[in-house]
């Protein structure tokens, strides 16, 4: 797969590296000329010192064949324009672009454009470590606003329908484990003691699940 | 007419002292602390990311946007946002790097893309057609009318 990243930072040279390794074929577009000297040696002939905007630029790292395009520069509005000129004017057929500010979330939802948010992402990792330590994420979805967390059913819930444990657009039962055997409940299936479950959370609900759960996590 | 700046420069600056003198209601937007922002007391200055702050400043009755940045991906980003939620009939933008001109069309929303390089080139060109035109004349004419003692004659 020929990947084109723009922004060649700790990241883009990061993601580079585990690109190449896993067989892509990159190439890397930056301003700053020193950014070739901090890639490894097989990646500095995949260096092309310049911007995303320019049209010379990113013709010359092979954007009209790449299958991917990845705007990974400090700045907002750099990322979102050569997101939207890959996708529009080369029809690169996936693009990604960092987003820094998340008062900046509207030019990506007006683009159309999906964002990837290392401020977001962080914060809400630190959240969850600090307030809930004890439940580890089993997925977790976009920049972890959406988590898919597991937890076993207090007895105190036995005999209780799923339904009183779902919360439209905060917390969901995707599934329920009983005896070894999974199924997809239906709102008014009974809870049992030792059954497990697996919610489909919004980050900042999960005090609320937790709360419904007694502060149990298996 | 309604206008509303976009800009962090001097040239911004400038450009919305001229639209009021020449009769204009002048709105600015000013994304950042750090530069100048116009004195002048009738053009309205509304401070903060221009993405943000665009319908307080007016856009949804502004005849006219001049995004005038020193960043050509805001000024791009400004000008969609302009014709797209707040269908602004005209918005001219300033091209800061040539290289960034090929982008700045309706795709963008830009009615009219304004190269500050390009227009100081075309300038130029002009200044030196000029100077060839009189030159060109003078050698029809033949360099025997030039008067000696006057080495500044088409300067």
């Amino acid at each position: 797969m020929h990947v084109v990243i723009v922004g060649s930072g700790r990241t883009g040279s990061e993601l580079a590296v585990r690109l190449n390794s896993l067989g892509d074929d990159v190439a890397l577009i930056d301003v700053d000329r020193r950014a070739r000297k901090r890639l490894l040696p097989a990646l500095q002939e995949r260096f092309i010192e310049g911007t995303g905007m320019s049209r010379r630029v990113l013709e010359q790292a092979g954007i009209a064949h790449s299958e991917a395009l990845v705007a990974l520069t400090t700045d907002d509005f750099v990322n979102a324009v050569v997101a939207r000129v890959g996708r529009d004017v080369y029809r690169v057929p996936r693009v990604f672009a960092r987003r820094f500010d998340p008062a900046h979330t509207i030019i990506y939802r007006e683009l159309g454009i999906t964002a990837v948010s290392t401020v977001q992402a962080t914060a809400n990792q630190v959240a969850q470590l600090l307030h809930h330590e004890r439940l580890e994420p089993r997925l977790s979805f976009g920049n972890g606003e959406t988590l898919l967390v597991r937890s076993a059913i207090p007895a105190y819930l036995a005999g209780r329908p799923v339904s009183e444990l779902s919360v439209p657009g905060e917390i969901e039962v995707a599934e329920v484990t009983r005896g070894g055997h999974s199924m997809i409940p239906e709102p008014s299936t009974l809870l049992a003691e030792h059954d497990e479950a697996s919610f489909v959370v919004a980050a900042q609900s999960l005090g609320r699940l937790r709360n419904f759960l007694g502060g149990r996590w298996s | 007419m309604r206008v509303l700046v976009v800009g962090s420069t001097p040239l911004a600056v400038e450009v919305a002292t001229a639209l009021l003198d020449s009769g204009c209601e002048v709105n600015f937007v000013h994304p950042s602390e750090e530069t100048a922002a116009p004195r002048d007391e009738a053009i309205r200055v509304v401070a903060g990311d221009p993405l943000i702050v665009l319908e307080e400043a007016g856009a949804l009755r502004s005849d006219v946007l001049v995004a005038c940045t020193t960043s050509d991906a805001e000024n791009l980003v400004v000008s969609i946002f302009a014709k797209r939620r707040f269908a602004i009939p005209t918005v001219v933008a300033r091209v800061n790097e040539p290289d960034d001109e090929w982008l700045f069309d309706a795709e963008w929303g830009v009615d009219v893309a304004l190269s500050v390089s390009g227009l100081f080139a075309e300038a130029i060109m002009r200044s030196c057609a000029a100077a060839g035109a009189a030159a060109g004349a003078l050698a029809e004419s033949g360099p025997q009318q030039v008067e000696p003692g006057e080495p500044d004659a088409f300067t």
